[in-house]
């Protein structure tokens, strides 16, 4: 994902700011919160036990919830916690730093599908997102759409000085300048070999660009589409490119190349890749790999080795990831999760719930651009943020032999979460229908099915979460596993390149086996 | 897949669990696929399955075995085209 590297580097305030103010003011924010809510966001509520950090968050003891750099060496299969279940465990920040700027996108942009893939940030205030409908450039201070250029479709790009690479989920990049937003301006195109089928991930770095072709290897290309050089892999679906550096996954591989002459190219490190490489994001001292199932991993580059920092793994597998320095963040199907690099490992620090999907995600300086689906959302990290911050899931599954479920209610944030049920599905019954979960708490509700559940139903809530004012789980019978029958469908088809739906009825087809492959349009 | 086996034997069903007709006729012109394509609406069918507790790509699966009787012989959750001929392989010789 591209990232723009600021001028000036974040400051990390060496002491808590709020603590620097006179007692005079310290007494009015008290009195003040207790008069409204009984709690402010001062450093009082960081939780029992916790302490707040410099950089104003709050801190649990220490060495709870950090994977060792050790777990990317040893079998992955190890490497199993769960972020949103292990958030409450010493060593981890509870105080959810994240605050929404905003979200905007509609479901078509310009006649066409937007299904947003991936962004970029381009500097302190502008983005891009590339998706079906093309590029667009986002204002990051209000979260809104400035400009969309319907590029040919776009699945992946990157960005360097101005030069952003778009790619037209096929074989052609399409360079674009961006130096004068809301303008983009066709800078020219590179149209790749009719060999190959797709390219898979690219970067820019330093005028060259280095795109992962399917089946070809990583191809380095300079901004005229002179091929200046090809690493050989038998699976490149993800690079980074920094300086003369480049960084590729290799099947189950991650490999460092020094590409000063991409002509001559050797390799110079080479680990092995715990998950499939899906998104590589390389800042020249360090690699973020997103993992898919595994999660997110982190290298360092010294003296060209890749030294293993850590992995974690991610509700929702881990999609994209972007660096802003000790910060690591990750798009996956169910969260935005942001993720920072300690001496020790890895710990999760924040999430926020993407509208749809978090496809693509790029940072730098503390904020961060997701590409997600329909729209786009800005996040900003920002410690101070005063807010409850709830974190739910949204399906539960009952069978028969398991009617009972826990919907489990956490709040990352600050203030006092109130959730409270609005809506139910008939037969289903909550043992309680509001609840107030502590900063930093969880609360658990028990929810019963009716015997013989059939259909998908729904709860719907409300929350004081401003992020989140309202959202529903869905109630899903998961009668359907192995040695089960499959339960009867009738689904509207077609045949390509038959336009004309027909029905396909699944037991209209017994005394044949039927694959079902589901897929979705990404 | 498709080559391997008979279409008297073997249904191959594209389920598209979130998308309208125009958009998976538009993705599946795209790459040429010419196996039928079902829509499931809302993913009903989809969300149906037991997510799975483990290690998965995904929470639901993507690949479903069906045998003649109608009964799941096989939910997987990543994209595994060896196993999943063997479960086939192993349905079409037991009949």
């Amino acid at each position: 994902m591209g990232r723009w590297r600021p001028a000036v580097e974040t400051v990390t305030d060496p002491g808590c700011p709020r603590l620097r103010m006179t007692h005079f003011y310290w007494s009015l924010i008290v009195l003040f919160g207790v008069l409204v809510a009984g709690a402010g966001c001062g450093p009082e509520p960081c939780p029992d036990g916790s302490s707040r950090r410099a950089d104003g968050l709050c801190y649990l003891a220490a060495n709870g919830d950090v994977d060792t750099a050790q777990s990317l060496d040893a079998d992955s299969d190890s490497d199993t916690d769960n972020a949103a279940d292990t958030d409450h465990e010493p060593g981890v920040v509870i105080a959810d730093p994240i605050r929404v700027v905003g979200f905007d996108g509609e479901r078509e942009t310009g006649g066409v599908l937007a299904e947003w893939t991936d962004a970029a940030i381009l500097s302190g205030t502008v983005g891009a997102i590339c998706g079906v409908a093309g590029v667009g450039l986002v204002d990051l201070v209000e979260g809104t759409t400035l400009a969309v250029r319907p590029t040919p479709p776009c699945l992946r790009m990157a960005e360097h000085d101005g030069l952003l690479v778009a790619s037209d989920r096929r074989s052609q990049l399409t360079l674009l300048d961006v130096r004068n937003p809301p303008e983009i301006r066709e800078a020219g195109f590179v149209i790749f070999d009719p060999n190959a089928i797709r390219h898979e991930d690219i970067a820019v770095h330093g005028g060259r660009i280095i795109v992962g072709w399917h089946g070809l290897g990583a191809r380095i290309y300079d901004p005229d589409a002179r091929l200046l050089g090809t690493l050989p892999a038998t699976d490149a679906f993800a690079v980074g490119l920094h300086e003369d550096r480049a960084v590729i996954s290799d099947g189950e591989e991650l490999v460092l190349w020094d590409v000063t002459d991409p002509s001559a190219a050797s390799e110079l490190s080479r680990v092995p890749l715990p998950g499939e490489g899906r998104d590589i994001e390389f800042d020249g001292a360090r690699v973020a790999v997103a993992m898919g199932g595994a999660g997110v991993g982190v290298w360092d580059v010294r003296d060209d080795t890749l030294v293993a920092r850590g992995s974690k793994v991610v509700p929702g597998a881990g999609l994209s990831v972007a660096l802003d320095g000790d910060d690591v963040w990750i798009g996956s199907w169910e969260h935005t999760v942001l993720l920072e690099v300690r001496e020790d490992g890895i710990a999760t620090i924040g999430h926020e719930t993407p509208r749809f999907s978090a496809m693509g995600v790029a940072a730098a300086g503390g904020t961060a651009l997701v590409a997600d689906w329909h729209g786009h959302m800005t996040l900003k990290k920002d410690p101070d943020a005063c807010s409850p911050e709830i974190i739910l899931g949204e399906a539960l599954f009952f069978s028969d032999a398991d009617p009972s479920q826990r919907i489990r209610i956490e709040n990352h944030g600050e203030v006092s979460l109130e959730w409270s049920v609005t809506e139910v599905g008939s037969g289903f019954s909550v043992s309680d229908s509001a609840v107030t979960v502590s900063p930093g708490g969880v609360e658990v509700v028990q929810i019963e099915g009716p015997p013989g559940h059939a259909a998908t139903d729904r709860l719907t809530w409300s929350s004081n979460d401003a992020d989140e004012p309202s959202g529903e789980i869905s109630l899903v019978p998961a009668n359907q596993g192995v040695g089960a029958a499959h339960a009867d469908f009738t689904l509207q088809g077609f045949t390509w390149p038959d336009r004309d739906a027909s029905e396909y009825t699944l037991s209209a087809h017994q005394g044949k086996v039927v694959v079902l492959d589901y897929f979705a349009l990404f | 897949m498709r080559e391997r086996y008979s279409e008297d034997d073997v249904a191959v069903w594209l389920v598209n669990p979130e998308d309208s007709l125009d958009e998976a006729y538009g993705f599946v012109g795209d790459v040429g696929v010419e196996l039928p394509v079902l829509l499931d609406v809302g993913g009903v069918n989809y969300r149906g399955y037991p997510p799975d507790a483990g290690e998965a790509f995904g929470p639901f699966p993507v690949q479903v075995v069906i045998d003649q009787r109608g009964v799941i012989r096989y939910l997987a959750f990543q994209n595994d085209p060896t196993a999943l001929r063997a479960v086939v392989d192993e349905l079409l010789e037991d009949g």
